[in-house]
């Protein structure tokens, strides 16, 4: 092969030194950007006196925080329970105020804001602050005065800043207050569901910045906001405001005409396990909240206060032994009205025997003999399964801030012995939260299904809503265990009706509780421990616990009267409540009353007060 | 067919750089998300997951055609793509709450211009089209830019002052962008062509040697014309870009440093002369040389950008943590800013170490193509990349005066990211040494 040996005209290619060339002088320039970066970043750059980093660092200390809007809390029907009114604080940044002007602010301001004006001027010239309040939540109104007075004078107001600061209102006063509780003057929900749904409510704070103006420019009245806050969630409760109004006005009612200490209603729907009414009472205004003592608005003696259920529980007692086949309803325990165990006389309450006692019969005569009886024929193991399987002895999980958990007797711990059992059946040396009794009651109402109680049913950002869907915590007993509780609980309410309609029909025989309507109930009278492992003799907590109706029930109803003073038992004063919320309830729900469930002068589906 | 395997294990080095950019991709979403105490957005995650299949799958295929195209590019880009993509996601929520909802889903936006972006590179690499057509069609090219960029300055929306964008509904595209792409072809095409009159020069004046006028002419009208048009439209940042690529490009075929001298003198003097006519121009000169001098107006972003960068110091404020967005046009031309604040210089030099690996990269692919046009267009695509990377990293630190272009392939932007994936895929087209004759 020929070797051709041409010179080109010019190369085919361009130098590669030009091309490295260009790529040195990249290189370089890149080198000389991050140098300076660095120079930046990292170095001490002086921007007149002060550093770059320090000049930053002020900037975000300008920036204050905004409180976001706290979420709404709604009932059920929409009506507005909490929320927020744009109260707005004026603050000083006392570094920027004119000196020789402040003390004729002062002057101004306390003649707008009725404060003292030494005080004002002592703020405005307490140069060791960035950032003090001068007067927080100032009524619009208010504030629109006193922004109109400034702006005739704009120079005099270097450094001060109106700062919008919802605060909480709840237009309802102490209506439902335990439930929906109360929020600080910091804005952090301390109790209730304000507490619970803190985090969610709350939403996120904003960031704004108080503009330091290079040009001395007057705008301290509109700070420039450099993030808005996020809002929070509205949230509605299962409550219902008929309900809750209801509950809230007989339970006020007979705390206050039987001179008691206090008291608790709940009502609770029984398939979901929603709570439709709570009250508590004495109660407290949460727009006040800070007037009242700490317990009055901290503790939610609904879901926290613990008491001894007495003879309520024997309810649990007769359905646990059922369900554990130790005995059906027609087994008979002998009660003798006093019996002995293990050196103790165990007896009822009126020491009187009533013979030989069904299951039925032990709820009907509320017979602590028999009960114990059943209980000893449960046997212990079975017994506080039942127990524990009922919900006692843990929180119920509700979404309500503060609930407390109970106290079941440990078989295995020391200091336990056969006569714990004894008395337990009876509901005495146990302790549980009312909410856990009437959500145990619920179970057999809902066909042994218990449910995890509940209040916030919706939450909502904007249009985005979750809502809260109903929770099974286990199938406690079979329905056909619930179903023979809840007839035993028909006759048991029948037998405490005469405590209503006797002065009003003038027979004292048992009789429907509602006419019109089978109506589970069970009665208990607690004695209160004193906390020396005696009792309390000088009062009593008398209650009410039951469903309405018995079949296809929709409510479980707990009454608490704690120490009724003209009552010893508190059960005369417990029933009457009991009986009138679960009239109104068939009236509110519009069950058809059955035309045969009346007795002698009840006219089905007429209530009490109009029989009268 | 026989080979594949070794094919496959001739380029493991480009998979072993993608892995590491997705993973890095992965970490730093799941950064945001848990540092911002978020609900885990799977959708996220899917798309990073897309996001890495579609350029491991892209650098499998490239493998298996074995073309030998140059393994360090592709993961370059899809590292800086990954950076975007994280910092988007970060700065959106940020951006929603102060701006509004105007910013709402810039991340997802972002994130389907980045896989666009990729599948564009795969379709410069992939489809069998002729380099030659690039020459052949120079006018036409030229001309197709110029348009788009006329008819947006007559038709586009205008933002900022800034008459930039074509309007298409659910999108605005750039021509400016194009334009750039369009005009590297360009100049690679006609200084290749001329390369010797320009190189030994016609006429001296004293020790001044002159191209011929004739040849000098049409390249001075059509980069007059491209300037004159970016004045009418206000845009200094690709004013300044241009002009850096055109000198690179022209020094490049000349070796004459004194035609860089000569045009770095015309920019000046031209720089002076817009000063007082142009109230724009003024604002950025007076806010590099003294932004405190009008601290809320003027100098306020660059300001902003130098507080941020100074909270950011060596190690940042911590993804997520800082307050990137108190600069304006945080997610696009301070982009930079946002992530030394929260990166700080540690991350903002890993940055600009991406482009000088770039830059590194792109020239040795112009040393070694085949002839002088494949030559000045790599020469001429990896200075478009990396001059734009300086003059805005330059400007955001106030090294230079700002001017309002994108961060390559890590500002928020749907046509800049486009045209920067195009670029890369023309860069690994030229560097297919293996390719078949008639492609090339």
């Amino acid at each position: 092969m020929a070797t051709r040996s041409v010179q080109p005209a010019r190369p085919v290619t361009i130098s590669r030194w030009r091309m490295n060339a260009v790529l040195l002088i990249a290189l370089l320039l890149l080198a000389r950007v991050a140098l300076h970066l660095g120079y930046i970043q990292t170095g001490q750059v002086k921007v007149g006196e002060r550093t770059l980093r320090d000049l930053a660092q002020a900037e975000i200390n300008q920036r204050k925080p905004i409180p976001s809007n706290r979420g709404i809390v709604h009932d059920r029907e929409g009506n507005i329970l909490a929320l927020n009114v744009d109260y707005r604080s004026l603050y000083v940044d006392p570094r920027m105020v004119n000196r020789e002007a402040a003390p004729r602010i002062a002057v101004v301001l306390s003649g707008l804001l009725g404060m003292q004006s030494s005080d004002i001027l002592n703020k405005l010239v307490d140069e060791q602050y960035h950032w003090l309040a001068i007067k927080r939540w100032i009524e619009p109104e208010l504030a629109d005065r006193v922004i109109e007075f400034m702006k005739q004078d704009p120079t005099l107001w270097n450094g001060m800043y109106f700062q919008y600061e919802p605060r909480r209102v709840y237009p309802g006063g102490a209506f439902a207050a335990h439930t929906i509780g109360a929020v600080n003057l910091e804005g952090v929900g301390i109790s209730g569901v304000e507490g619970y749904y803190d985090g969610i409510l709350r939403g996120s704070t904003g960031v704004l910045t108080a503009e330091v103006d290079a040009k001395q420019n007057p705008i301290w009245i509109a700070p420039q906001e450099i993030r808005p806050p996020s809002d929070g969630v509205d949230v509605e409760l299962t409550l219902d405001p008929y309900i809750q109004h209801l509950v809230e006005q007989e339970l006020k009612q007979a705390v206050d005409s039987h001179n008691a200490d206090g008291g608790v209603i709940i009502v609770m729907d029984v398939r979901t396990g929603a709570i439709r009414a709570i009250a508590s009472y004495p109660t407290f205004d949460p727009n006040r909240y800070n007037e009242y003592p700490p317990e009055a608005y901290n503790i939610n003696p609904a879901i926290s206060a613990l008491y001894e259920p007495g003879s309520t529980f024997k309810i649990i007692t007769v359905a646990a032994g059922m369900q554990s086949r130790a005995f059906t309803a027609d087994t008979q325990v002998n009660d003798t009205g006093v019996i002995q165990r293990y050196g103790y006389m165990l007896g009822n309450w009126n020491r009187a025997g009533n013979g030989m006692l069904t299951p039925g019969r032990v709820l009907y005569y509320s017979s602590n003999v028999g009960a114990l009886q059943l209980a000893e024929l449960t046997g212990a193991e079975a017994f506080y399964d039942a127990v524990r399987r009922f919900g006692f002895g843990q929180p119920t999980g509700i979404d309500i801030a503060g609930e407390g958990s109970g106290l079941v007797p440990n078989m295995e711990a020391e200091g336990w012995s056969p006569l714990v059992l004894n008395t337990n059946s009876y509901g005495q040396g146990i302790a549980v939260t009312p909410l856990q009794m009437v959500r145990a009651v619920a179970a057999i109402g809902n066909d042994g299904m218990l449910m995890r109680p509940y209040i916030v049913q919706k939450r909502c950002r904007g249009d985005d809503c979750v809502i809260t869907q109903p929770r099974e915590a286990g199938q406690v007993v079979e329905p056909g265990v619930a179903w023979t509780v809840r007839r035993m609980l028909v006759e048991s309410a029948n037998h405490y009706s005469p405590v209503v309609w006797g002065p009003i029909t003038g027979d004292y025989s048992d009789t429907w509780l509602v006419p019109g309507y089978e109506i589970c109930a069970k009665t208990g009278t607690s004695s209160i421990p004193d906390g020396r492992g005696g009792y309390d003799t000088s009062g009593t907590i008398g209650s009410v616990v039951g469903l309405a109706p018995a079949e296809q029930a929709r409510y479980a109803v707990l009454v608490k009267i704690d120490r009724p003073r003209d009552d010893i038992w508190g059960v005369s004063t417990a029933i009457p409540v009991y009986q009138a919320i679960a009239e109104q309830l068939m009236r509110y729900e519009r069950i058809q009353p059955n035309p045969a469930l009346a007795g002698y002068g009840q006219t089905a589906g007429l209530l009490a007060a109009a029989s009268r | 067919m026989t080979g594949w395997w070794q094919r496959l294990r001739q380029r493991p080095f480009e998979l072993e750089l993608l892995i590491s950019a997705g993973l890095l991709l992965f970490a730093g979403l799941g950064a945001v998300i848990v540092g911002r105490g978020e609900p885990v957005q799977w959708v996220d995650l899917a798309i990073a997951a897309a996001f890495i299949g579609l350029f491991l799958s892209m650098s499998l295929a490239l493998a298996l055609r074995g073309w030998g195209e140059d393994p360090i590019m592709l993961p370059l880009a899809a590292f800086l793509a990954s950076i975007s993509m994280i910092m988007t996601r970060r700065l959106e929520p940020d951006l929603a709450l102060r701006y509004g909802d105007l910013y709402g889903s810039i991340a997802l936006k972002q994130v389907i211009w980045v896989l666009l972006g990729a599948i564009v590179l795969g379709i410069v690499c992939f489809v069998p089209w002729r380099m030659r057509w690039l020459k052949h069609y120079r006018y036409s090219w030229l001309l197709l830019g110029l348009g788009l960029v006329a008819i947006a300055a007559v038709f586009g929306v205008e933002r900022n002052g800034a008459r930039l964008w074509l309007d298409f509904g659910p999108f605005q595209f750039q021509p400016v962008e194009m334009l750039k792409i369009l005009l590297v072809v360009y100049l690679a095409t006609y200084l290749d062509a001329r390369r010797d009159l320009l190189e030994r020069g016609a006429f001296r004046i004293g020790r001044l040697a002159l191209p011929p006028l004739p040849y000098l002419l049409p390249l001075g009208a059509m980069w007059g014309l491209t300037i004159a048009l970016i004045i009418i439209q206000k845009d200094l940042g690709a004013a300044l870009l241009f002009f850096v690529i055109f000198l690179a490009m022209l020094y490049l075929v000349t070796r004459r440093v004194s035609y860089m001298m000569a045009g770095l003198l015309a920019f000046a003097v031209g720089a002076a002369a817009l000063y007082p006519i142009f109230g724009h121009v003024r604002v950025r000169f007076d806010a590099w040389n003294n932004p405190w001098a009008d601290p809320i107006g003027g100098g306020y972003q660059i300001i902003q950008s130098l507080y941020a960068l100074a909270s950011g110091g060596w190690a940042g404020t911590g993804l997520g943590m800082g307050d990137p967005t108190a600069v304006p046009e945080s997610h696009t031309d301070f982009m930079f800013t946002s992530i030394a604040e929260e990166l700080g210089f540690v991350g903002a030099f890993g940055i600009l170490i991406c482009y000088g690996l770039l830059a590194l990269r792109g020239y040795q692919i112009a040393i070694q193509a085949r002839d002088g046009f494949a030559q000045l267009l790599a020469a001429g695509l990896t200075t478009a990349v990396v001059a734009q990377a300086l003059i805005i990293t330059a400007g955001t630190t106030n090294l230079i005066p700002l001017t309002g272009i994108t961060l390559p392939f890590v500002s928020y932007g749907g046509s800049a990211m486009l045209i920067n994936f195009a670029m890369i895929g023309l860069l690994l087209r030229i560097s297919a040494h293996a390719a078949p004759a008639q492609l090339s």
